[in-house]
């Protein structure tokens, strides 16, 4: 067995395993935690079949904005609410440093991959990609890079909707508690 | 004539009807004499007309070119190859009637300023008054039978509206059936509607036949009479399918129902619900006379077309029935007329019964036409009655008129001794009555014999040729002719008898103890009672010239000179039959009704066998009764079953079963609405398990 | 890389987990993780058979992209729903939020 399968199946397996321990789990936060790690091991798959964009962006949108989500809508259900404004401004904190690490990696990993790829492609030269990529491959890689950077602004806007969409969320889960709080 | 005059001798009335509610905004003075000056112009521009028919040629008097001889047609063709247009025809027939529509139309307006004054709802009278001189003249100047049709139906629409025009009228009805006499107005006005629609219907499958046959065979489809009488292929075709008979026959259901013959006739009465007006205008000058007028423009196409194809019996036929119809008619007529209480019956009756002699005159005209091969005599006869009756009826509808303004009531036996009161309406009511029995020297008389004349020729021609069942025919109809000039003499005299001779009855006496006197009628309403006196007296002479009149434009008609017209009237043997009539039915009336030596009421009491007569024509022979419980009453519980088998038992059952059903099964589907989202989800893996056993067994 | 078959295999496992979670699980919060479960299957099931031997199928990937954009969307959607709901009911027991019942 070559290492390639061993790694692959292993990824299968702990993709499969993970889902099973979200569904089962009875704390929800460790339910949704397992999910996140579920959604990593995905993204790995993703990038071992070749397809790093779609990896990169599951990456950040599954195992980042939405898990956060979670933790925030999870942490708003306490049972009772007494005396835990502090936890309340923590997690206020949490979500605002966490939204804020997200765009801020989102832009570096667009600024990489773009600077990677896309530089070389304006200016006409080819793509120089890891020797271990098979040369169809390099030829197949070739042909989505020039189509996602043709359509590169798409990219950009599912990025940024998804974010927004986030941050919507988010808001619209806080908004109750400042009515009530008044 | 004038220019445009053909279009605009029933544009103009037409104009001035839909203009009418217009001027009543203004005032009500202005919209009265805004009607009457409408229908004045219109006739205006009728009589333009008439010089150009005598010269043969029409010239436009204002520029003076001459524009075509008669008959001269003008016409707007709408789609060529429809053969559908419009048209105005300048021909004797047609200046003629239009001139008789518009000169009585505009008469009748004139009086109708003094007879309906302070009526509320005049607008609506003079926009269907107007309205209906712009149809009938339409009706009668038309080139093509579509727009007579158009002008059939006009007429028959305006009469419909003020014959109901009372319809608000809160006193009880005179009939037990109805409420109020306004719902009997309204009643009276439908029947007459839907009485001349079964006509209309009848003609309006002859006409689109005839337009088929023409469509199928001719150059071109047409409506056109002159263009009828030059293409002769269509007449070809309808023999060969065998319809020529039956769309004939239909055709003239046409004039069965709009002139009120048998079986048609039973609306005229009633129609007597309207204001006198109406009556006068619509059913004794005008509207009745469309019939007449329809046979007399079809026969000479007949005839045209017969002499080419050689289908003579088909004009037999439709001769035959048509003089028939008239002669039983006329005689129907006058024995009802004999027995009937008011006033307007009695001249409703009286017009039945001499558009029936019109009829049998343009019978006998086609039946003479079959026989000797011109119809000229026949023809002729009937039209010069048509004027002559025209005049004098409206004559005696505008005095019965302004006896009903005098005495508000309608029931004869009611006045009495009115002679005193009304000097001028009783001469004018007295000359009418006469001129309708035929007595000498009046336009009856001349009109009359006219008809006589006519059927004795039609025997005489039909014996020399060798039509004994024709000759035989002819006498027949002559008899029954006879005899119903004596009985119309004898109604005639009953009915000036009793309102004027007699003396007052209770009601007079007590409308002259209240203080409403019965009074002589404003100038307004007596001076058009003299003219048409007038007309009535002297027309006997136009005879001459009006023959000139009608037949020009014919060829080879010789025209007698105007002695030989009178002499030939006077000295023909016909002329001893009418005396023999006029004692027939003069003697027992002057006996009953003038001198009263005989008591009527007392006759009839001691004589069983003429109580049996008179309460047959009283109740007009059953024949009213008959079709209202046969036919309307049929047809009521015809309705009534459909609605209750077929509308309630199939069609509601139906709705209702459908209803059962969606409710049903709604019912049963929520149940599976548990609200419990992981029963959904199980619903949404059985989706899938179908939809993944589609794609594998799919 | 290995066949197709354990790819599409993963995929079919994640989506019956995914089914099984949404029709077993009461909590809300479970079932919007088995939501997830579900997309994230569908898009493994795109991304391993846009990948063959011959050639790589972009348009596939790019469906995918897409699709990751709209189910963030819509799970954040879904978390402020639960959270109103939440407030509402006072419990995230779905058995208990019969509201939609005939």
């Amino acid at each position: 067995m070559s290492s390639e399968f061993v790694v692959e199946v292993a990824l299968i397996a702990f993709l499969i395993i993970f889902a099973l321990l979200a569904v089962e789990l009875k704390k929800l936060a460790y339910a949704v935690v397992s999910l996140g790690l579920m959604s990593t091991v995905l993204s790995v798959i993703f990038y071992v079949l070749y397809a790093p964009y779609v990896a990169v962006i599951n990456l950040l949108v599954y195992a980042g904005a939405v898990i956060v989500l979670f933790l925030a809508v999870l942490s708003l259900m306490r049972p009772s609410e007494e005396g835990r404004k502090k936890e309340k401004y923590d997690v206020i904190a949490e979500i605002s440093g966490g939204v804020l690490f997200i765009i801020i990696a989102v832009i570096l990993v667009q600024i990489l991959i773009t600077s990677y790829i896309g530089l070389q492609f304006v200016y006409g030269k080819t793509l120089n990609l890891p020797s271990f990529i098979p040369l169809q491959m390099q030829n197949i890689l070739q042909n989505v890079a020039e189509s996602t950077w043709r359509v590169r602004v798409i990219d950009v806007l599912i990025q940024a909707m998804a974010l927004f969409i986030a941050g919507l969320g988010v808001a619209a889960l806080f908004r109750r508690e400042r009515g009530e709080k008044e | 004539m004038l220019p445009l005059a053909p279009w605009l001798c029933w544009g103009i009335p037409v104009i001035g009807a839909i203009l009418t509610p217009l001027l009543a905004k203004i005032g009500h003075k202005v919209r009265d004499y805004g009607a009457v000056l409408f229908s004045i112009a219109g006739f205006i521009f009728g009589l333009s007309m008439v010089p150009d028919i005598f010269t043969g040629q029409v010239v436009n008097w204002f520029t003076g070119e001459r524009l075509g001889s008669i008959p001269y047609e003008s016409k707007v063709v709408w789609i060529y190859e429809l053969g559908i247009e419009m048209g105005v025809l300048v021909d004797p027939l047609s200046v003629f009637m239009a001139n008789i529509a518009g000169g009585l139309g505009a008469l009748i307006m004139v009086y109708a300023l003094g007879y309906m004054h302070g009526d509320p709802d005049l607008t609506r009278y003079w926009f269907f008054k107007n309205f209906f001189i712009g149809g009938m003249v339409l009706l009668v100047i038309a080139n093509n039978f579509l727009q007579m049709f158009i002008g059939w139906e006009i007429v028959g629409l305006c009469s419909y509206a003020l014959i109901g025009f009372w319809h608000k009228k809160k006193e009880p009805s005179p009939v037990p059936d109805y409420k109020t006499e306004g719902e009997y107005n309204a009643m009276c006005g439908m029947k007459a509607f839907i009485t001349t629609r079964v006509g209309d219907v009848a003609l309006l499958i002859a006409i689109l036949t005839i337009y088929a046959a023409t469509l199928r065979a001719g150059p071109r489809p047409t409506f056109n009479f002159l263009e009828l009488r030059e293409q002769v292929e269509w007449a070809r075709l309808l023999v060969a399918s065998g319809l020529l008979v039956p769309t004939i026959i239909l055709l003239f259901g046409g004039p069965v129902g709009k002139s009120a013959q048998f079986p048609l006739h039973v609306w005229l009465p009633e129609a007597m619900a309207g204001p006198t007006t109406v009556s006068a205008l619509i059913h004794a000058a005008t509207m009745v006379k469309a019939g007449v007028y329809l046979v007399a423009r079809v026969l000479p196409i007949f005839v045209e077309v017969f002499k080419v194809i050689d289908l003579t019996n088909a004009l037999y036929t439709f001769s035959l029935v048509v003089a028939c119809i008239g002669a039983f008619t006329a005689f129907l007529a006058a024995t009802m007329g004999m027995v009937a209480r008011e006033v307007k019956k009695v001249l409703a009756y009286s017009t039945i019964s001499q558009i029936g002699y019109m009829m049998l005159a343009r019978g006998r005209g086609g039946l003479i036409g079959y026989v000797a091969g011109e119809i000229a005599e026949g023809y002729y006869a009937g039209t010069f009655h048509l004027m002559s009756h025209a005049v004098f009826k409206a004559l005696l509808f505008l005095s019965a008129g302004a006896v009903l303004h005098a005495t508000e009531t309608k029931d004869m036996f009611e006045m009495g001794g009115l002679r005193q009161y009304m000097p001028i309406t009783y001469k004018c009511m007295f000359i009418g009555a006469l001129s309708l029995a035929g007595i000498p020297p009046l336009s009856g008389f001349w009109s009359k014999e006219t008809i006589f004349d006519a059927a004795w020729v039609l025997a005489e021609e039909a014996y020399q040729h060798g039509y004994a069942f024709i000759g035989v025919t002819g006498y027949i109809l002559l008899f029954i002719a006879v005899i119903t000039a004596a009985m119309t003499l004898f109604y005639s005299i009953r009915m000036i008898a009793i309102i004027f001779i007699w003396p007052e009855s209770e009601y007079i006496k007590e409308r002259e103890q209240k203080g409403e006197h019965v009074h002589e009628a404003p100038p307004v309403m007596w001076v058009p009672l003299a003219v048409l006196a007038a007309v009535s007296v002297i027309g006997g002479l136009f005879a001459p010239a009006f023959q000139v009149f009608m037949f020009k434009g014919w060829e080879g008609i010789e025209i007698h000179a105007p002695a030989e017209i009178f002499i030939k009237t006077v000295a023909s043997p016909t002329i001893f039959m009418t005396l023999g009539a006029f004692a027939l039915g003069g003697i027992p009336a002057y006996y009953f009704y003038w001198s009263r030596k005989i008591d009527p009421g007392e006759f009839l009491e001691k004589h069983g066998f003429f109580r049996t007569i008179h309460s047959f024509f009283y109740n007009r022979w059953y024949i009213n009764d008959f079709y209202t419980k046969v036919i309307v009453g049929g047809f009521i519980k015809f309705s009534n079953a459909v609605y209750k088998f077929f509308e309630q038992g199939i069609v509601d059952r139906f709705n209702y079963a459908l209803a059962w059903v969606v409710r049903s099964f709604s019912q049963a589907f929520r149940k599976t609405h548990t609200g419990d989202l992981n029963y959904n989800m199980i619903a949404v893996m059985l989706g899938v398990i179908a939809i993944l056993l589609l794609l594998l067994f799919g | 890389m290995i066949g197709l078959n354990w790819y599409l295999a993963a995929s079919a496992i994640l989506y019956l987990i995914g089914l099984y979670c949404l029709a077993t699980k009461r909590n809300l919060i479970k079932m919007i993780i088995g939501i997830e479960i579900l997309i994230n299957a569908a898009h493994l099931n795109f991304i391993a058979l846009s990948t063959t031997t011959a050639g790589l199928d972009p348009l596939a990937r790019t469906y995918v992209i897409v699709s990751i954009g709209v189910g963030a969307g819509v799970i954040a959607l879904a978390l402020s729903l639960t959270l109103l709901v939440y407030r509402h009911y006072g419990t995230l027991d779905v058995r208990k939020m019969r509201r939609l019942k005939w």
